[in-house]
């Protein structure tokens, strides 16, 4: 049987392949059964007569019905990759039709887009790229903490690392490493490279194993065990053009022979070392317990969380305290800190990260509002044709998705020259400001961000595009082929979406400009704040002296022979060399013990932060005693040990008293040290940082007021002229002295105070550029919207007039509805950047995130752009003559 | 089973299919099926089952086209209808098969043994 008839009407509009091949199969039989009959069978022998000349035919069914079912796929697919095609095509040409609408169209798109796209480069390259490691999640950095010092994150002692390497329930392994300033001779100039010294386990942990070579074995780095290195990737390509025989080959490093044993693999690397050196540990005689200077990197046992591992660690101190009262007096608080190794490295940029990863999400809002604006202004140009292919039988939904193809046609071409922006951001970005963010180097326009860029588009021209469409797809706007005129006001859909758009581009607009604002306010309040010393002509020298070939007694004179040299240079007027300088000064904390104050049993001892300088350093500075006097000419390697304290010390200890006078000393079996004077506080950690107390030593009386000496320097020299044109007499003077001291970077003051603000400049140009940029789209955006809507009212305006409003009336309506929108949008936006603008807080100097006047006068800005946008048009509006106006189309 | 049953290739039923139809008088597939018994005297008797796998998916090539139609006896029938495409692909399959033919032929009548 044919089925029943309903089937037919399904059929017309979908086939059924099943019932098909049904009724064509038993066509074929009963065709048969007939014909068998016809010859005089009995029907039971027609019927299994036909069958068996048929064959099987649930498998024939089958076979038939599988290959009809793959062929109405490739129909269905086929056809609507056609429909497809055919509404891009009519979409290019529609977007040719309207040159300016397009360019502006994908020029907004494309800020909006390729901002996104830079800055997603950039946080998929710093945050999310993983560490070089093998399972690099299950790496954390660990730190002794004072936290009654509030002091979280501090250098390891040797025992302290033993402890906490022995935690074996939490750590798989444990290694640690310091900072080792190398300079390598022999090798025509002598170079600085950087360089860390590591315990053998280093590598190990990090699960690196070498490229070629191997690791650190036995003892190595034991004292009269044989000098080893192994370099990195780069090292070992830029300096050696990637020779396989420098293994085995020995290089000169501060004045030590080291073999090279190990390369490591490629984009490998350890602190951003580029040399290795081995340091041994002996268990059997570790250092005190106060002698912080090692730097932590463990990883966790499987299984073992973050929170486990502080626990044990918590428990660990604990028990060690109470064993080492006089190492950790009660008032020190010590513990241990553990952070994960990525968030270690990048953990201070990403909350910047996040909040720029905002502000263009944000930007690109404004741009979809923006378009989605151009779209409806260029829908009324539209309707006719629309209405037309709706006559002819188009449904809405055909004619929504074909306007939507159209949207994300144009954000495609918006996302493909944002991607141009965003390359050209991001190369910009790299060259201005190397230095502000870690990994930036892995910054790139690769797979993920072109994936993102294509989504991004995909979604953009879906989000701009789709309340036109719905809006221009309306049945009753299709009366517009009869009508042939607008009519006499504008549609209310149209007003509605319009309005909508007015306040939510000011809203957005708001938060990101305030944002913006107060970023930039921060920066320059940062900017203002006094250093204490002043940084104008000073030209700064990096030295240090190998140990190998200076002890105590020739570095002394050695700095100064060196200050000597280069105070006789011409142009310079005044030199110092100090052990740290600011704004960058990192220093150890040196306990002293006070005349006359005894420690309290359970507190600690007073540790200032010790800077060992040269005489004339305080006036070379430009810092000024507040008290006493700074080092002069009095004081010698011979004469009694002196220092100056500055004010946050002085303040600490001897609060109400002069310290002037006072005496402390290094340790009991050194000798006493006389205060001589109180020099101003500088921010030597960084113009946002608080002072830490501070304690100044002649370096020439190190030797016997500290027990040692400091061979890497500063030298610093104040010019009469441009500091920049003595870099090569400075470089000279050094050589002169000692021809293998590498002397790598010299570099102006000024130039180490811009960048130690790097990180802040970052944030604020970048948050700066896109907080003009959304003032820019939502300016352009409001006016337009406000121009074409009293456009819009010619007609209406033309009415009032004529029944005798006055040109101020009118105008007061028309800009007082502007207004009205514009207080709503900007209060929405002033509760939205109130809300987001206290993440930034922890990004902000000086400035509160809440801050009144920032809010006061972006809010005014804001507000003065849509009075301007609404009073123009209207001005216009009302200039027209109203007969005119009446006649208006 | 028939008198001499020839294994059909699938390649030669299609083009049987497509001859059949070469006359352009749209066919269902049971006309289709007597068409050739006649033709071939009942030589090559198929499975008349295996003549449909081999209909849909000359469809799906785009040899042939379908349609639904009544049949002789007012019965809802497919109708199968031979393309552009699917007579290029019969001219073909034709001047393939003579060379071929000819060449078995060749060597079956061959008088001089191999060297």
């Amino acid at each position: 049987m044919a089925g029943p008839t309903w089937r037919r009407y399904v059929r017309f509009w979908r086939t059924d392949v099943t019932a098909d091949v049904a009724d064509e199969l038993g066509f074929h039989l009963e065709s048969r059964i007939q014909e068998y009959l016809a010859a005089g069978m009995s029907p039971e022998q027609a019927r299994s007569e036909a069958l068996a000349r048929f064959g099987d035919v649930e498998r024939v069914r089958n076979t038939v019905e599988r290959i009809d079912r793959d062929h109405d796929h490739e129909r269905r697919r086929a056809y609507m990759w056609e429909e497809f095609t055919q509404d891009c095509r009519y979409a290019l040409r529609g977007l040719r039709r309207y040159p300016a609408f397009t360019a502006i169209a994908v020029f907004t798109l494309a800020l909006g887009i390729g901002a996104n796209s830079a800055i997603f480069s950039v946080v998929n390259g710093v945050l999310l790229r993983p560490l070089p490691y093998r399972e690099p999640d299950r790496l954390v950095r660990v730190f002794t903490a004072f936290r009654g010092q509030g002091v979280e994150k501090y250098g390891m002692s040797q025992p302290e690392f033993m402890d906490y390497k022995g935690l074996t329930r939490v750590f798989e392994n444990a290694a640690a490493y310091t900072g080792a300033g190398l300079t390598l001779t022999g090798t025509g100039e002598p170079e600085t490279v950087r360089g860390i010294a590591a315990t053998r386990d280093m590598l190990p942990v990090l699960r690196v194993s070498p490229l070629l070579g191997r690791n650190f074995e036995g003892d190595e780095g034991r004292t009269g065990v044989e000098p080893v290195v192994i370099v990195t990737y780069d090292f070992w390509q830029n300096r050696y053009g990637g020779d396989p025989a420098l293994i085995g080959r020995s290089l000169v490093l501060n004045g030590i022979t080291r073999r090279v044993v190990g390369v490591l693999p490629r984009g490998v690397t350890i602190a951003r070392a580029e040399a290795i050196i081995p340091i041994y540990i002996n268990p059997d005689s570790l250092q005190g317990r106060t002698s912080n200077y090692l730097s932590g990197v463990a990883r966790l046992r499987d299984g073992v969380t973050l929170e486990q591992a502080r626990r044990e660690l918590n428990a660990l101190t604990r028990r060690v305290a109470q064993e080492n009262q006089r190492a950790y007096p009660a008032n020190m608080g010590y513990g241990a800190t553990i952070v994960p190794m990525h968030e270690e490295i990048v953990g201070d940029v990403r909350p910047a990260l996040l909040i720029l990863l905002g502000a263009v999400g944000l930007v690109l809002l404004i741009a979809c509002a923006n378009v989605a604006n151009l779209l409806l202004a260029r829908g009324e140009a539209r309707q006719r044709e629309i209405a037309v292919r709706t006559a002819l039988g188009a449904p809405r939904s055909r004619i929504v998705r074909q306007l939507l193809t159209e949207s994300v046609v144009l954000a495609l071409l918006g996302g493909l020259a944002g991607l141009l922006i965003a390359w050209w951001g991001m190369r910009t970005l790299l060259t201005i400001n190397p230095d502000a963010i870690p990994r930036l180097e892995l910054v790139q326009i690769d797979a993920p961000v072109l994936a993102l860029t294509f989504t991004l588009a995909v979604l953009t021209g879906l989000l701009f595009g789709f309340a036109p469409a719905m809006h221009m797809a309306k049945p009753e706007l299709q009366s517009s082929l009869k009508e042939g005129s607008r009519g006499g006001t504008v549609g209310q859909g149209q007003q509605r979406i319009g309005r909508a758009l007015v306040m939510a581009e000011l809203a957005l607009a708001a938060v990101v400009v305030i944002g913006a604002a107060l970023l930039i306010r921060s920066f320059w309040t940062l900017r203002a704040v006094d250093p204490g010393f002043r940084p104008d002509h000073l030209l700064v020298v990096d030295v240090a002296l190998p140990a190998a070939r200076y002890d105590p007694e020739k570095t002394t004179i050695f700095y100064q022979q060196l200050t000597e040299r280069a105070r006789a240079l011409p142009g310079v007027q005044v030199v110092a060399a100090a052990s740290d300088i600011p704004p960058l000064a990192s220093g150890y904390n040196w306990d002293v013990a006070i005349d006359g104050k005894p420690v309290v049993p359970g507190d600690a001892a007073p540790s200032p932060n010790m800077r060992a300088v040269t005489q004339d350093y305080f006036r070379t500075m430009g810092t000024t005693a507040v008290r006493g006097r700074v080092f002069g000419a009095e004081d010698s390697r011979a004469s009694p040990p002196v220092a100056v304290i500055n004010e946050t010390f002085a303040k600490a200890v001897w609060a109400g008293v002069d310290p002037v006078g006072q005496r402390l000393r290094f340790g009991r079996e050194l000798p006493w040290i006389t205060i001589v004077g109180v020099a101003r506080d500088v921010r030597s950690q960084g113009l946002g940082e608080p002072v830490p107390p501070e304690i100044f030593v002649l370096h020439e009386q190190l030797p016997t007021a500290a027990g040692g000496t400091e061979r890497a320097m500063y030298l610093v020299l104040r010019t009469t002229g441009d500091p920049n044109l003595l870099t090569g007499a400075a470089r000279r003077a050094v050589r002169e002295l000692d021809p293998a001291i590498a002397v790598p970077t010299i570099r102006t003051m000024q130039e180490v105070m811009r960048r130690s603000m790097a990180r802040q400049r970052f944030t604020m140009v970048l948050l700066g550029v896109f907080g003009g940029v959304a003032l820019t789209l939502a300016a352009v955006g409001i006016y337009g919207l406000m121009s074409f809507a009293v456009r819009r009212r010619t007609r209406e305006i033309g009415i009032r007039m004529a029944l005798g409003a006055s040109r101020r009336d009118v105008l007061r309506l028309v800009v007082g509805q502007g207004m009205r929108l514009a207080i709503y949008g900007l209060s929405i936006g002033l509760v939205g950047a109130f809300l987001a603008t206290r993440i930034m807080s922890r990004l902000l100097y000086g400035v509160s995130a809440t801050d009144p006047a920032t809010f006061v006068a972006i809010a005014l800005v804001l507000g003065g752009i849509a009075f301007v946008a609404s009073w123009v048009p209207a001005r216009r509006a009302v200039a027209t003559d109203p007969t005119m106006a009446l006649r208006a189309d | 089973m028939g008198k001499s049953d020839i294994e059909l290739l699938q390649g030669t039923l299609d083009v049987l299919i497509l001859k059949t139809l070469s006359w352009g008088k749209p066919l269902h597939g049971y006309a289709i099926a007597r068409w050739l018994q006649q033709v071939t005297d009942d030589v090559l008797r198929i499975e008349e089952g295996s003549l449909y796998p081999a209909l849909h998916r000359a469809e799906r090539k785009g040899w042939i086209g379908s349609d639904w139609g009544l049949s002789e006896n007012n019965r809802r029938a497919r109708y199968y209808t031979i393309t552009t495409e699917g007579r290029r692909q019969l001219r073909a399959e034709t001047s393939s098969w003579a060379v071929f033919s000819q060449a078995v032929s060749k060597v079956l009548t061959a008088t001089t043994a191999a060297v």
